[in-house]
């Protein structure tokens, strides 16, 4: 998961460190950078620095993303560091279920 | 919202230079203008016409660097409106402006300082035409390229990965 964190650059913000889960959402759909960035109006290269951390969304644009995967915002973007997709599945999977795959 | 498929940075930014290119560039046209009216100013006054070869050899220098910067998407990302650019796009925009503005003052505010105590201590000033001509150029230069320069210059490495 990346993280954006504060940098006196036209990339970075003040103060807040941002969590984000953008490259694992366009992953598990199977999407290209150019196609996500088609979906919501921007340059390609900007999804690779919002993947990466370097460039934190406005809002608007943030709840373009979160439209366009139809997730809330908290759900894409965070203070904390967000658990590995895995590992929240598994400990949110009911007892028979995590049994039957094991 | 803006579209990117319609922004014109798409296509450019596709084929984006690295920061190494970008920076010789950068350093080509202005280290390139500087040497080449320094070269011309003693050429002029010793009358060698292997200074004026050298001279033309550093235009050549300048423009190439020009021609880069004026060619690829970095000048697209500098002078474009916002209809053009996404929201990160016009953030590093506007920063190029305010580091531009920043450093054409401080330029301009030196080059004033310079002049006034060297027209008290008799050191060189720009006295024939040609000279205030130079100095008039190179001012020119920096204000019509100082943000694509400021862009080529900071902006990290491009992604590869569309």
């Amino acid at each position: 998961m990346s993280k954006q964190q504060s940098k006196d650059d036209p990339n970075g913000a003040t103060g807040l460190t941002i969590h984000n889960r953008l490259a694992v959402l366009r992953a598990e759909r199977g999407l290209s950078r150019q196609d996500l960035a088609d979906a919501v109006g921007v340059n390609y290269q900007t999804v690779g620095y919002l993947e990466r951390g370097e460039y934190r969304p406005s809002l608007e644009l943030a709840f373009r993303l979160g439209d366009y995967f139809g997730l809330p915002i908290e759900a894409i973007f965070s203070r904390e560091p967000f658990k590995p997709l895995s590992e929240t599945v598994y400990h949110n999977m009911p007892a028979s279920s995590e049994r039957s795959t094991s | 919202m803006n579209s990117a498929k319609t922004n014109p940075l798409d296509e450019v930014s596709r084929q984006p230079l690295s920061r190494l290119r970008r920076r010789a560039a950068v350093l080509a046209a202005y280290l390139g203008y500087l040497s080449m009216i320094s070269v011309w100013y003693v050429a002029s006054a010793r009358e060698s016409a292997g200074l004026f070869i050298l001279v033309s050899v550093l235009a050549v220098v300048m423009l190439a660097g020009l021609v880069l910067l004026f060619t690829s998407w970095v000048w697209y990302a500098a002078n474009s409106p916002d209809p053009s650019l996404d929201e990160r796009q016009q953030r590093v925009r506007d920063r190029a402006y305010l580091h531009s503005y920043q450093l054409f003052a401080g330029a301009v505010t030196l080059a004033g300082l310079y002049a006034g105590i060297a027209w008290d201590n008799g050191w060189w000033l720009p006295s024939t035409w040609n000279q205030v001509q130079a100095a008039m150029w190179g001012l020119l230069l920096l204000a019509m390229t100082l943000p694509a320069a400021v862009v080529a210059w900071t902006e990290p490495e491009p992604s590869d990965d569309l």
